[in-house]
């Protein structure tokens, strides 16, 4: 049987939510936080869930983990949103950048690798999102659905 | 938590990088239905035992890799274009790698794509090399309108 290349601890989790709340940019461009209500697992491995919200993405093991969320989003009409990862404030460089054109549904992907590395820290800390606007339009951004998978790859 | 440690040389690869400038990339459409190359200035969010140079991805071993890639392109109102990637090694395109899309209005659209390459030795010449070099190309179905960019996210890891 091949081996491959991760020969370290394993940890991923696959979650979803169809709850998260509205996000009323209000002409601000200020990045708002994607707070993870109403998050549903379907499978976790070496992640901490219960968060102080109930809701966390807690990664329990210092490493490189791949982040992949695919999200429905609507209204926002016109306006050009931001997405990104963090990690304990160690923000991805790399943004999704996509357009919400007549307010519709939009389906969009964003993917990026981010370093986890306790350090001091004594307790499991969440990964967390954030979303940005041009924020021109009068209507909140609706989060339909939120779905992310998280694989830790060494 | 369990500390990683020092594993840089050990073989392990993986790599993200992205294109996070407020102004898009223009990729110039020079005739119909011709591949060009998407030479993205890419930032590096994250770069172990693998590289990228002006659009080219460097591969410095055989393997099973995983590549994932998340644009939001525009520009050539309603015209449909193609992506693929493109084996400079090898001089062939990679086998299922095209995705074609139209640019409908003004919007963006987002694209994404994730594929396992198999990059076994190539025997270019007398001997055989271990090394690959991979780029992204686009290619305009309709007319010569040029291809923007806006986002764009590239993770390579080696599977196996």
């Amino acid at each position: 049987m091949a081996l491959n290349q991760f020969t370290t601890q394993s940890a991923w989790i696959n979650g979803y939510s169809e709850t998260i709340k509205n996000i009323d940019f209000r002409g601000s461009r200020l990045p708002f936080e994607v707070r993870l209500f109403g998050m549903e697992y379907n499978s976790v491995y070496n992640f901490d869930t219960s968060g102080s919200s109930g809701n966390g993405l807690a990664p329990l093991m210092d490493g490189y983990y791949l982040i992949n969320v695919s999200l429905s989003t609507k209204g926002g009409l016109n306006d050009i949103m931001s997405f990104w990862a963090e990690w304990e404030g160690l923000q991805s460089k790399v943004r999704l950048v996509w357009e919400q054109k007549g307010g519709n549904t939009w389906s969009t992907n964003y993917n990026t690798i981010i370093p986890v590395f306790s350090g001091s820290y004594s307790n499991a800390r969440n990964f967390k999102f954030y979303v940005s606007s041009t924020a021109t339009s009068p209507q909140v951004l609706n989060f339909i659905n939120f779905n992310v998978s998280i694989i830790k790859i060494y | 938590m369990a500390s990683i440690g020092n594993f840089e040389n050990i073989g392990v690869k993986f790599a993200n990088w992205g294109y996070v400038d407020e102004t898009d990339y223009v990729v110039d459409i020079l005739a119909t239905d011709t591949w060009f190359n998407i030479v993205l200035p890419l930032i590096t969010q994250v770069e172990n035992n693998l590289s990228y140079n002006s659009g080219v991805i460097n591969f410095t071993g055989n393997g099973i890799y995983m590549i994932q890639y998340v644009n939001t392109f525009g520009g050539g109102v309603d015209d449909s274009f193609s992506i693929r990637f493109f084996n400079l090694t090898l001089n062939e395109e990679v086998s299922g790698s095209v995705l074609s899309f139209t640019t409908k209005g003004t919007a963006y659209w987002e694209v994404q794509n994730m594929m396992l390459v198999n990059l076994s030795t190539a025997y270019t010449g007398s001997f055989g090399k271990s090394t690959h070099q991979i780029i992204m190309q686009v290619k305009n179905n309709i007319d010569t309108s040029n291809l923007k960019i806006k986002s764009s996210s590239l993770v390579v890891i080696k599977i196996l």
